[in-house]
């Protein structure tokens, strides 16, 4: 019998104040090692119960191949198996097993395991012979790359025999000869597309950017999508660059990373170009849990906005690895309630703590940031620091009062916190902070306004006293109605970030308030709400925030905006700021 | 003894392992010393309830989706 997984508390410290060690890291790695070995298992498992899961393929051929390569290179092989292509597969053919994924053949899916097998024969130089899943022309090979199969390419699903010997494979498809490569070393050809690895320095890993493999999205398999010529270049020079910034900053730090500890980039590639994307591209990424240090990007414009993104996926990874060792919140908080700062629709508390733990990398990275020698990087850096720690402080706050962590949840947080604490603590210009502190009001109250409702009996209560003019009535919990206006960005937050507005741009209600005209503001905002229709939550926000700017008193209307909204449903406009205030009051 | 509530249901809580004050035991066997190769000859290696439960959980790609991606 083994003994449990014992993780030294100085380690998960480490890990829990949001940055890590390459040791604390690589006790993560461990974890991986070891969660993956028992998923394996796992899938062996029920292989063995039912063999007709895998089709037209052999198990006990695949397995023997597997079983002879880890014993003749039992290094590559475990690389192989904490490939992030092998996590994935792995997770979503377990998941495709219980029923909780769906996707091509099931064979297809329990057959990857062949080519899992093919690619270790590869590594390890060993002789094996197999059945691999073909889907149309191309066979993927996890981690290596893809052979394009002569023929005519498409979407069946079918198996094709292999060979593997010395280091080199030959498959058969079922037109034209067979394929013969080295994927250790072959370039580019008709025949054989390898993965495309990023440098991160002389002797030092290169990350993978993957365009190929089925499983390097975040759970079902999908098609190759090989980058073109330009944009491939692009990828390489804006990560050059990026790695360069982040050799700045060190490293072990909340904020910092070792670019060598990312094993894969996917690129992100809308079905249908940049309109098929579900938000605007920049600051488009994602991440699981089943593929350590493996992130899906859309191609940032510039290169800090690829490092911000890469700390930020990496402190996903990292948290992730650690949910696999230790539960940290109760599983059956999932309800959908909370406010995320960074987010436009309410966040379980899982996701919150995820979210919390990936905004301490990012305001780690803004701080460092500055420090850049470049003035105009630095304003921006000196802002978006102020700003996250005080959005990633409120979400801590929300964690530890409303979530039931455990016992390492709480010590988590308890890091986190004091991360954060020391950071809220440090000067920053006053201006830029100033502008933070507005640009959180703002979203908050626009997130409130676009997901919380109150409930109707308080909605009439208060309309009621407001004819009547007796006082206000007490507010009850809101209603949590996500979603019903769809995705939304902050604009206005985008403005605060900037030092000095455009002065000819001052021309928009968020312009004007952002400029510190809020008596334009208002009139702004307040001839908006005037037009038909039901009033729109970024306009009923800025009236508000430009009330509450000339009139300070009322600034505990910013704290339940939605009770507001609901008592103006029953005033005409022209009213509207004497409500406003009898509501304050 | 009282039944448990709901927040203090029996999950795994990782504490302090015996005799060593600062370590933090997990609920996952370690298997740093399995080889691959040696992986099926294991009577058992149990991956546990928690671990299936998390893996198990629908999960969504974020390409191609209507949504942005949303960290689990």
């Amino acid at each position: 019998m083994y003994a449990p997984i014992r993780m030294p508390g100085p380690l998960f410290d480490e890990i829990a104040a949001g940055g890590g060690s390459p040791e604390a890291v690589a006790f993560l790695v461990r974890g991986e090692r070891t969660r993956r070995l028992l998923l394996l298992r796992e899938l062996l498992d029920r292989l063995d119960a039912d063999p007709a899961l895998l089709g037209p393929l052999d198990a006990t051929a695949v397995w023997s191949a597997l079983e002879a390569a880890a014993a003749r290179a039992p290094g590559p092989v475990d690389d192989l198996l904490l490939s992030p292509q092998v996590g994935s597969w792995l997770a979503h053919t377990l998941r495709r097993l219980h029923g909780t994924a769906s996707g091509p053949p099931l064979w297809a899916d329990a057959g990857q395991l062949a080519a899992v097998a093919a690619a270790a024969a590869v590594h390890a130089g060993t002789e094996a012979e197999l059945l691999l899943p073909a889907r149309g022309a191309a066979v993927s090979l996890p981690a290596l790359g893809m052979v394009r199969l002569p023929g005519p390419d498409g979407d069946d699903f079918h198996a094709v025999p292999a060979q593997a010997r010395g280091g080199r494979i030959t498959v058969h498809g079922p037109h034209g000869p067979g394929v013969t490569v080295r994927p250790l070393d072959a370039p580019e050809s008709a025949h054989w597309m390898p993965v495309h690895r990023l440098g991160t320095g002389p002797g030092l890993p290169a990350v993978q950017l993957d365009d190929l493999d089925p499983y390097r999205d975040l759970d079902e398999p999908i098609a190759p999508h090989r980058l073109g010529p330009d944009e491939l270049r692009a990828w390489h020079g804006l990560f050059r660059e990026a790695v360069e910034l982040l050799r700045q900053d060190g490293g072990a730090g909340p904020g910092g990373l070792r670019p060598e500890e990312i094993s894969r980039i996917v690129p992100w590639q809308a079905k249908d170009g940049d309109a098929g994307l579900p938000v605007p591209s920049s600051g488009l990424s994602a991440s699981t849990g089943d593929a350590f240090a493996s992130m899906v990007i859309a191609r940032p414009q510039d290169p800090v906005a690829l490092a911000e993104t890469l700390v930020h996926e990496f402190q996903h990874s990292k948290l992730g690895a650690l949910l696999h060792l230790f539960p940290l919140v109760e599983d059956e908080e999932r309800a959908e309630l909370h406010y995320a700062p960074w987010r436009a629709d309410p966040r379980h508390l899982p996701g919150l703590l995820h979210g919390a733990y990936a905004f301490v990398g990012v305001t780690g990275f803004w701080r460092a940031r500055t420090h850049d020698a470049d003035t105009g990087r630095r304003d921006r850096a000196a802002f978006l620091f102020a700003l996250r720690r005080l959005q990633t402080r409120m979400v801590l706050r929300t964690l530890a009062t409303r979530a039931r962590l455990t016992v390492a949840g709480q010590r988590l947080v308890t890091r986190l916190t004091g991360t954060v604490d020391g950071w809220l603590r440090e000067p920053v210009e006053p201006g830029a902070l100033a502008r933070a502190r507005a640009c959180a009001v703002s979203h908050r109250v626009e997130w409130r306004l676009r997901n919380l409702r109150c409930g109707e009996d308080e909605r009439d209560r208060l309309a009621e006293a407001w004819r009547s003019g007796t006082a206000p009535v007490r507010g009850g919990e809101p209603l949590v109605v996500p979603g019903s206006r769809g995705y939304w960005q902050d604009d206005r937050g985008a403005l605060f970030s900037v030092p000095e507005p455009d002065a000819g741009a001052a021309s928009t209600a968020d312009a004007l308030l952002v400029a510190g005209n809020p008596e334009a503001a208002r009139s702004a905002y307040a001839a908006r709400l005037r037009g038909p229709g039901a009033p729109d939550p970024h306009v009923m926000a800025g009236w508000l925030l430009a009330h509450t700017a000339l009139h300070p008193a009322d600034r505990r209307l910013l704290a339940r905006p939605e009770r507001l909204a609901a008592l103006l449903e029953a005033v005409e406009p022209a009213r509207w700021t004497r409500a406003a205030r009898w509501l304050a009051a | 003894m009282p039944p448990l509530a709901k927040g203090e249901r029996a999950l795994h809580q990782p504490v302090p392992a015996e005799g060593t004050p600062d370590h933090l035991e997990s609920d996952l066997i370690d298997l740093a010393s399995v080889r691959v190769a040696d992986l099926r000859h294991l009577r058992t290696a149990p991956a546990g309830p928690r671990l299936l439960a998390e893996l198990r959980r629908a999960r969504h790609n974020a390409m191609g989706g209507s949504e942005p991606g949303r960290a689990e």
